[in-house]
């Protein structure tokens, strides 16, 4: 059997979970505070939101998510165990029956810390390691990131506390994944999820580090062959939403066993929280865009059901598909893939150029898009500029499959 | 309140090719093929196995929203 081993999450989305729309999965930016600068970050995290939500209220906001059904929430930043009531609210997510994961750059993060989260009902930890150490270093802003992010891996497998570790796909990283691969299999990690840098916040500002669309044609047999390399060492590499869609390796990391790609999951069994309150479809949506109130002039309950900002998914209709997706065959399937990624490089969603089958397609006619950034994003968390997206003949030479 | 959200359509792999096609396409857009009739690489990479248990998920599910059941005609 050329499957991996099953590793079935409490978040897989059911049929009545998406008839009956559940939040299953929630990712909580708990504070935006954090104690690295990362050249790639979307919410511009760095100081504390002006009113972030109070411990009393942190607790009311997962006893309302256990009402509505959610099974996993996944606790981010900024970095999430600066503040200081983290242990509390684990603790509570774990009290009300709730999973709990917590994504973090590990910078600062002790053993002693990571074992207490453990006894407070930290199920994983999600490691942040965006390449070797020089380039991981630049970033994310601070030298000795890349050390304490090992030696948070190195914690973890000490500790017995299952970890992970995330890759943001920038420009720079392709050709150190390989090696990427062999480090962070020897520091203990049993999943590894990458996803393509988006062109949010702080990437706008650094557009130089955005993946071209058609460099997915180099990346993604580079991808199938490490996903294969490291089943082979108990490693399952897992692509993230935005890496897709229905391509030829799709089979190795979406299927059949785990499921196959089934569109944007936002507002139908995701929620994104920010640490104010203000409740999203998906923790990265543009908040003025996507913004649906906050938990504190609503409940989520009624929020989940009413608002229009939460709704886009529930039909899953293809009326708002355009350029190539729209008469795409995955058009009814796919929808356009991460609302996020489309959305914010081209300030609209339902035309995504980071598609793997749309690239193959486009090379069958000698085509290839290229973006240009023209227009830089306000310095604000979740700040969209624009980009043109350019067709052009593929030039003689480079790659097509 | 209720709130009705719609069910993702059904993909399953083409079995000569293995790129997913919609339920009970005939011929595989991508490969040109069968999509139906089981390839080597489908056989001994125990797709078979992992397409009966999903159907059972899915029938299962279905019992669960009372839905009628898919066909299960072009599982041979």
């Amino acid at each position: 059997m050329d499957q991996a081993p099953d590793d079935t999450p409490r978040r897989r989305v059911s049929l009545s979970d998406q008839l009956d729309c559940v939040p299953v999965y929630v990712v909580w930016e708990l504070t935006l505070a954090c104690n690295l600068k990362c050249i790639h970050c979307g919410s511009r995290a760095g100081h504390k939101r002006a009113k972030e939500l109070t411990t009393d209220e942190c607790v009311d906001v997962i006893r309302q998510l256990a009402e509505l059904g959610t099974r996993e929430i996944s606790v981010i930043g900024g970095e999430a165990f600066i503040r200081r009531d983290w242990l509390t609210i684990i603790r509570a997510i774990r009290d009300h029956g709730i999973d709990c994961t917590m994504q973090t750059g590990g910078y600062k993060l002790s053993g002693d810390m990571i074992r207490s989260a453990a006894g407070a009902g930290l199920l994983g930890l999600g490691v942040s390691v965006d390449g070797l150490e020089p380039l991981h270093d630049r970033l994310r802003g601070v030298k000795g990131s890349y050390r304490e992010a090992l030696r948070v891996l190195d914690d973890c497998r000490r500790l017995g506390l299952t970890a992970s570790v995330n890759t943001q796909i920038t420009s720079a990283v392709m050709s150190e994944l390989p090696q990427v691969m062999e480090i962070i299999i020897d520091a203990g990690a049993k999943y590894w999820q990458v996803q393509l840098t988006v062109a949010m916040g702080n990437a706008v500002d650094h557009d130089d580090i955005l993946l071209q669309p058609y460099d997915l044609t180099t990346l993604m047999p580079l991808l199938a062959e490490l996903h294969l390399k490291g089943r082979e060492r108990n490693l399952v590499l897992l692509p993230g939403n935005n890496v897709g869609y229905f391509g030829p390796y799709d089979v190795l990391w979406r299927g059949p066993d785990r499921g196959y790609y089934s569109g944007c999951p936002a507002g139908q069994n995701v929620i994104g929280l920010e640490a104010d309150g203000t409740v999203k479809g998906c923790p990265s949506l543009a908040t003025d865009r996507y913004g649906a109130g906050d938990v504190r002039s609503a409940s989520i309950a009624e929020l989940w059901a009413t608002h229009p900002a939460l709704q886009f998914n529930r039909n899953r209709g293809t009326d708002d598909l355009w350029g190539f997706c729209h008469d795409c065959y995955y058009a009814e399937a796919c929808r356009g893939g991460c609302t996020w990624t489309a959305d914010s490089l081209l300030g609209r969603r339902g035309n995504n150029p980071y598609c793997h089958h749309r690239v193959l397609t486009l090379a069958e006619r000698g085509i290839r898009e290229r973006i240009v950034k023209i227009e830089d994003a306000p310095a604000l968390p979740f700040a969209t500029g624009r980009f043109a997206l350019i067709e052009e003949p593929i030039p003689a030479g480079a790659p097509r499959a | 309140m209720t709130i009705q959200g719609k069910a993702a359509p059904v993909l399953v792999l083409c079995r000569q090719c293995l790129r997913y096609v919609f339920d009970r396409t005939i011929i595989c857009p991508h490969c040109g093929s069968d999509a139906r009739q089981i390839g080597d690489r489908y056989r001994d990479g125990g797709y078979l196995a992992i397409e009966i248990m999903q159907r059972i998920d899915r029938l299962r599910d279905d019992a669960t929203q009372r839905r009628p059941p898919e066909a299960t005609d072009d599982l041979r």
